[in-house]
């Protein structure tokens, strides 16, 4: 989790969207609490803090490739630069 | 941060009538803008800056619900409003279903960190499904007033 200020819509839609692709069922985990890696809604208020870990739990017939491509684009999008998402949420 | 630091009661339009994204969007400035809000001469410049914001991916973020917003030189302080449509607001949404709920923000170009929160305090009480219904069933300015400061009030776990 790098981003400064917590997960942005346009991240949060990104990675729902991967989600979304798979039959699997997705979730994040953090700080006791889960939420479903489906929904944007659910995904801005993980209230993970940068730097922090977000575990992610995917249940299902596709689950590996699920959890490959999920993780892959999670990272591409907070991950790539951070400091920079303020400007376009 | 509350909703009711940012919703501006008089803008809120309980019935709105516009059918697509940018009309909607242009509706809710302008009630933004009769309600005092935003000066007349920047209307057209926050429209297009909000539009521009979708280019980059739609604020429909499913549920019914879009997130539309900008950060403005036409402000002093965040000021946003709801609108709720009966019929359904073609916004492409990423789950491709219309919207009902359309919860607006726009904040000074100087202060992010409150933009941020404004969005982050809607979409927390957006999570909920019963505010979300409540929501769509008001009929007056009033009652979404009411649901409001309730969310406020109660803080609806999520």
């Amino acid at each position: 989790m790098h981003d400064p200020a917590g997960l942005h819509i346009r991240p949060a839609a990104a990675v729902a969207q991967a989600a979304a692709a798979y039959a699997s069922d997705v979730r994040f985990c953090y700080g006791g609490r889960e939420v479903d890696g489906k929904s944007v809604l659910d995904l801005l208020t993980l209230g993970a803090a940068p730097g922090t870990t977000v575990e992610l739990v995917v249940i299902g017939a596709d689950a590996e490739e699920a959890a490959d491509h999920i993780a892959r684009v999670w990272h591409e999008v907070l991950g790539a630069s951070p400091g920079s998402a303020n400007d376009e949420l | 941060m509350k909703l009711s630091d940012f919703v501006v009661p008089d803008a809120i339009i309980p019935r709105l009538k516009a059918s697509t994204k940018e009309a909607a969007v242009r509706e809710i400035i302008e009630s933004l803008q009769a309600a005092g809000s935003i000066p007349a001469k920047e209307v057209n410049s926050v429209v297009q800056a909000i539009m521009r914001r979708e280019e980059l991916g739609s604020t429909g973020i499913g549920h019914g619900v879009a997130l539309p917003h900008t950060r403005h030189s036409a402000v002093k302080r965040p000021v946003g409003t709801v609108a709720i449509s009966e019929e359904g607001v073609e916004f492409d949404a990423i789950d491709g279903e219309p919207v009902y709920i359309i919860f607006l923000v726009v904040s000074p170009v100087d202060r992010p960190g409150d933009h941020l929160r404004a969005l982050d305090r809607a979409s927390r009480q957006l999570r909920n499904e019963m505010f979300r219904r409540f929501l769509r069933q008001a009929k007056s300015k009033e009652e979404i007033l009411e649901l409001i400061e309730e969310a406020d009030e109660q803080e609806f776990p999520g």
